[in-house]
C-alpha cells in the first residue's frame, strides 16, 4: 500500500517507518508536514490507498485538511484513520461527522503503538478501495 | 134745667148739623172723585190691557229672534213652536214635520227628562237643567235647558216653552277638569304614600308656619304627640324651642334655625349632633310661587352610620395618604392618557422633578422612557384590568439615566371603569447595573471555562506528545543499544520508562479533573444499583473483594457522567488500598429531607487522621503508591460540591475506611 502520513513531529514519522520495517512489511510511507503539504502531494501524484492523519498541526489542521478533503470529488474516497493523542469529545465527533475511516490513539508505549499500527494495516491491507481515473 | 146747659147742648147741635154739612159736602166730593177715579182706572186698564197685549207679544217675538234654540211644547210634548236657531241646532222642522221633545233626548237620559217635565208641570219652571240630546243627523250634545209653562188667561197651562243652550264645550272641559283632578289627586296621594314612607324626616310648613304635611319619621324624631295627619294645621312658631333639648347644643339649635328663616336660602347638609348620640342632617328648602314667598320644607336625616362610615374612612385615607407621603417608593396616579393626576414625595425625588411640573403631563414623554411601547403595552392591560410589573428605562431632570421598576395596576372610579392607573416605582438603577454586570461575568466565565477546557486539551496534547516521542525513543535506546548500554543502563531506561507513565497519568488526570464542571450539569434521573454495577463490570475487580449494596439505594437526580466518575474513584480507591485477604466495600444510603446521603466503607489500610482533609487537594498522594495521581478524590469532591453536597470521612489505620457524601435533591 501507499500510505500518506501527515504528520508534523519528526520522531512519529521515523516511529511509523521503523514499525512498518520491524513489522516486516513493505508499504511506501509519504509523509507530509501538514495538510497544505498533503494537499500539493495528492493534486499532483497518483492517489495513496491510505491516510495516516493527526489532528494538532501547524497552519491546516487535521479536520480542516478532511473538510477539504470530503468537499473534492476526487480525493472524498480516501480512507482516513486519525492517528491523535489525547481524546477531545468535541474533536471526536467532528472527526467522525467528516466521514473518518478510523480515530486511534497513540499509545504510550512504542510496543501498544506497533500492535496497534499492524492491526490497522493488516485491516485496509484486505478492504476494497475505490480507485480514481 | 138751667139755661146754661141748654146753651151748652144748643151749640153742641149747632157744631154737630155743621159737622154733618161738611161730612155729606166731602162725601159728595169723594164721590164725584171716586167716580172719576174709577173712569179713569178704566181706562187705565183698557190701557194696560192693550199694554200687556204688545209686551206678550214683544216678549215672544224675543223669544222668537233670539240666538239660542227656542222651542213651545204643548202639553202632551209635541213642538209647536221653534224658532229658527232651534232648527238650525236640531235640524228638526216643524214646518215639515211634526215632532216630539221626546224623540229628542238621548236614551240614557229620558227618564230624567220625564220627571223633570213633570217637575216643570207642578211648579211651572225648571232652570238649567242639563241633559243630552240626539240630533236628526245622529250627534249627540249635551243641552242646558230653561224652561216655563204657558198659562191662558184663566190660569190654566197650555203650554211649555224653553230655551236651549248647547253646553256640550262645557261638558267636555268639566269632563277633562275631572279627569286631571283624579288624576291630581292620584299623584298627591302618590306623593303623600312616598313622604310618609321616606327614610328621612319631612317637614312641610306654609308661609304662615302653619304644618302643612309632616311624615312618620318626622313625628318620631321629634316625639309629635299625633300622627302626621293630625299634625296638619299646627303653628310652628314655637317649635324650635319645643325640640331644641332633643340636641347637644340646645340655643345654637334655636339660632341657626331664626336665622335660616330669616335668610330664607337653601342650606343643605346642616348636620346637628342629638343628646342620644346620633348624627341627623338638615336640609332647608323654601318655596316661593314667583315671587311670592310660599313656605319652606325641612328635611332631616340620621346620618349617625355614614358619618361614623366617612368618618373612619377619614382617618384610613389620612393614615394611607401619609405612608403614601413618606414611603420610599415612589407613587404616581394617571388618567388613561398617562396624564399625571398624583405623585408623592419619593417620586418627585426620583423623577427630579417637582410635584407642579409633573400634575397634567404626559408621563411617558416626560421622563423620555427609552421604549414608549412598553408603557402603551401596560397602558392596554390596565383597561382590561391586569395589574403586573416591569422595567424601564427613563432619564431624570437632572439628565441621569435611570432604571426603575414599575408595579402598575388599574383605577376604578365608582361605576367600575378604568381611569387610569397606579404606579408604585423604584429607582433600580444599580441593581439593574449589577444584574448587568453579572450576565458579562457569566458569559466571560462560560467563555473561559470552554477556553479552558479547549486549553487544558491543548496542553495535554502537547504534553503528551513529547512524553511519547521520549518514550519511543528510550524503547528504541534498548532496541538498537542494548548490548552497549550493559545491565545498568537498562535499568536507567526502564526507571525513565517509569516516570514517562506516571507522568502521562498526571497529565490524564489533571485533563479530567479541569473537565468535571467544565460544562453545565446535565441532570437526569436514574438508578445508583445499576450504575454501581455498571462500574463493577468496566474497572479491574479483584475476586477476593466483595461489594455490598443497601437494598434501599435510591433512583436520584444528578448528573450521570459525574456521579459515575465519583463512584469509579471512591471504588477504586477502596480496591487500590485494600491490604486484607477478604476485602469488602459496602455501599450505603440514607434519605433526608434535602439530601441523598451516601457512604462507601471498605476494611484496607486506613488514612491516618492529619491526611484526611489534605486527600481532598490536587496532586496530593499519601506517596505510598508510586501508581497514584493524587487527583482521585479531588475529582470526588468536585463532584459533590458541583451537586451542593458534602463530603468527609471517618477511618482507622489498618480498620478501614468511610467516605461519607451527599447529593443535593434538586427542585423541580
Amino acid at each position: 500500500m501507499t500510505i500518506l502520513l501527515i504528520e508534523d513531529d519528526h520522531i512519529e514519522v521515523l516511529k511509523l517507518n521503523r514499525s512498518i520495517a520491524k513489522l516486516g512489511q513493505e508499504h511506501e510511507v509519504v509523509e507530509a508536514g501538514n495538510g497544505e503539504e498533503a494537499l500539493t502531494y495528492l493534486g499532483a501524484h497518483k492517489l495513496p490507498d491510505l491516510l495516516l492523519l493527526d489532528l494538532n498541526m501547524p497552519k491546516m489542521n487535521g479536520l480542516e485538511f478532511l473538510r477539504v478533503l470530503r468537499n473534492s470529488d476526487r480525493l472524498k474516497y480516501l480512507p482516513t484513520v486519525v492517528l491523535t493523542t489525547s481524546v477531545n469529545e468535541k474533536d471526536l465527533k467532528e472527526a467522525y461527522a467528516l466521514g473518518v475511516a478510523g480515530y486511534l490513539l497513540k499509545p504510550l508505549k512504542y510496543e501498544d503503538y506497533i500492535t496497534k499500527i499492524e492491526v490497522i494495516l493488516a485491516y485496509w491491507k484486505h478492504n476494497e478501495l475505490v480507485k480514481p481515473k | 134745667m138751667p139755661n146754661s146747659e141748654i146753651e151748652i147742648l144748643k151749640r153742641a147741635l149747632e157744631r154737630q148739623v155743621q159737622a154733618r154739612k161738611q161730612a155729606e159736602k166731602i162725601l159728595e166730593q169723594k164721590s164725584k172723585e171716586l167716580y172719576d177715579v174709577q173712569h179713569y182706572l178704566r181706562e187705565d186698564n183698557n190701557r194696560l190691557n192693550h199694554l200687556l197685549q204688545e209686551k206678550t207679544s214683544e216678549l215672544e217675538g224675543v223669544f222668537f229672534n233670539i240666538p239660542d234654540p227656542y222651542l213651545v211644547i204643548n202639553l202632551e210634548g209635541k213642538v209647536v213652536k221653534m224658532n229658527s236657531a232651534a232648527k238650525e241646532f236640531l235640524q228638526y222642522d216643524i214646518d215639515r214635520e211634526d215632532f216630539y221633545a221626546a224623540q229628542l233626548v238621548h236614551q240614557d237620559y229620558l227618564m230624567e227628562a220625564l220627571q223633570s217635565f213633570q217637575l216643570l208641570q207642578e211648579i211651572g219652571i225648571i232652570k238649567n237643567f242639563k241633559t243630552k240630546i240626539k240630533l236628526k243627523t245622529g250627534e249627540e250634545c249635551f243641552v242646558q235647558v230653561n224652561a216655563n209653562i204657558v198659562y191662558n188667561v184663566h190660569g190654566e197651562p197650555i203650554a211649555a216653552q224653553g230655551v236651549l243652550r248647547d253646553i256640550s264645550m262645557e261638558e267636555e272641559v268639566a269632563r277633562l277638569l275631572d279627569q286631571q283632578k283624579i288624576a291630581l289627586e292620584d299623584s298627591q296621594n302618590r306623593l303623600a304614600t312616598v313622604i310618609s314612607n321616606l327614610q328621612f324626616g319631612v317637614l312641610l310648613e306654609d308661609e304662615n308656619r302653619k304644618i302643612a304635611l309632616t311624615n312618620p319619621i318626622f313625628c318620631e324624631m321629634f316625639g309629635m304627640p299625633g300622627t302626621p295627619q293630625e299634625m296638619v294645621g299646627i303653628d310652628c312658631s314655637g317649635a324650635a324651642e319645643q325640640s331644641k333639648m332633643f340636641f347637644k347644643d340646645p340655643e345654637g339649635f334655636v339660632k341657626r334655625i331664626e336665622q335660616i328663616l330669616r335668610d330664607k336660602k337653601t342650606v343643605i347638609g346642616d348636620e346637628l349632633l342629638t343628646v342620644s348620640g346620633t348624627v341627623l342632617q338638615r336640609d332647608f328648602i323654601p318655596i316661593f310661587s314667583g315671587e311670592a314667598y310660599k313656605g319652606h320644607l325641612w328635611v332631616y336625616s340620621d346620618i349617625t352610620i355614614r358619618k361614623k362610615y366617612k368618618d373612619s374612612l377619614k382617618a384610613q385615607k389620612e393614615k394611607y395618604s401619609s405612608i403614601i407621603a413618606n414611603m420610599n417608593l415612589g407613587l404616581v396616579e394617571v388618567d388613561n392618557e398617562d396624564r399625571v393626576q398624583l405623585v408623592n414625595k419619593s417620586f418627585c425625588a426620583l423623577s427630579g422633578y417637582s410635584e407642579e411640573e409633573l400634575l397634567g403631563k404626559k408621563l411617558a414623554q416626560l421622563l423620555k422612557v427609552s421604549d414608549p411601547t412598553i408603557v402603551e403595552k401596560h397602558q392596554v392591560k390596565r383597561l382590561q384590568g391586569i395589574s403586573d410589573t416591569y422595567e424601564v428605562n427613563v432619564t431624570t431632570k437632572q439628565g441621569a439615566k435611570d432604571r426603575w421598576l414599575i408595579s402598575g395596576a388599574p383605577r376604578y372610579d365608582q361605576k367600575g371603569q378604568v381611569i387610569g392607573s397606579i404606579g408604585i416605582h423604584l429607582d433600580i438603577t444599580k441593581q439593574h447595573e449589577l444584574a448587568l454586570q453579572k450576565e458579562v461575568l457569566l458569559q466571560e466565565l462560560e467563555q473561559s471555562n470552554i477556553g479552558l477546557q479547549e486549553y487544558a486539551h491543548v496542553v495535554s496534547h502537547d504534553l503528551k506528545s513529547p512524553l511519547r516521542s521520549i518514550s519511543a525513543l528510550a524503547s528504541w535506546l534498548e532496541e538498537d543499544y542494548k548490548d552497549k548500554l550493559g545491565p545498568e543502563g537498562l535499568t536507567q531506561l526502564a526507571l525513565m520508562q517509569d516516570k514517562i507513565t506516571v507522568m502521562d497519568k498526571l497529565i490524564t488526570g489533571i485533563l479530567k479533573y479541569s473537565s468535571v464542571g467544565s460544562h453545565k450539569n446535565v441532570f437526569s434521573v436514574f438508578d445508583i444499583a445499576p450504575l454501581i454495577e455498571e462500574i463493577k463490570s468496566s474497572i479491574y475487580w479483584p475476586q477476593h473483594i466483595s461489594l455490598h449494596l443497601d437494598s434501599e439505594l435510591p433512583k436520584i437526580k444528578a448528573d450521570r457522567t459525574q456521579i459515575q466518575q465519583l463512584f469509579q474513584n471512591l471504588l477504586n480507591n477502596a480496591i487500590t488500598y485494600n491490604d486484607k485477604a477478604a476485602g469488602t466495600i459496602e455501599i450505603g444510603f440514607e434519605d433526608s429531607a434535602e439530601f441523598w446521603n451516601f457512604s462507601v466503607t471498605d476494611n484496607g489500610k486506613g488514612i491516618k487522621k492529619e491526611y484526611h482533609q489534605k486527600i481532598f487537594d490536587v496532586f496530593q498522594s499519601l506517596g505510598d503508591n508510586p501508581s497514584s495521581t493524587g487527583i482521585g478524590l479531588s475529582i470526588v469532591k468536585k463532584v459533590v460540591q458541583n451537586h451542593k453536597g458534602s463530603i468527609s470521612l471517618e477511618s482507622e489505620p489498618d480498620k478501614g475506611t468511610t467516605f461519607y457524601f451527599s447529593i443535593k435533591k434538586q427542585i423541580s
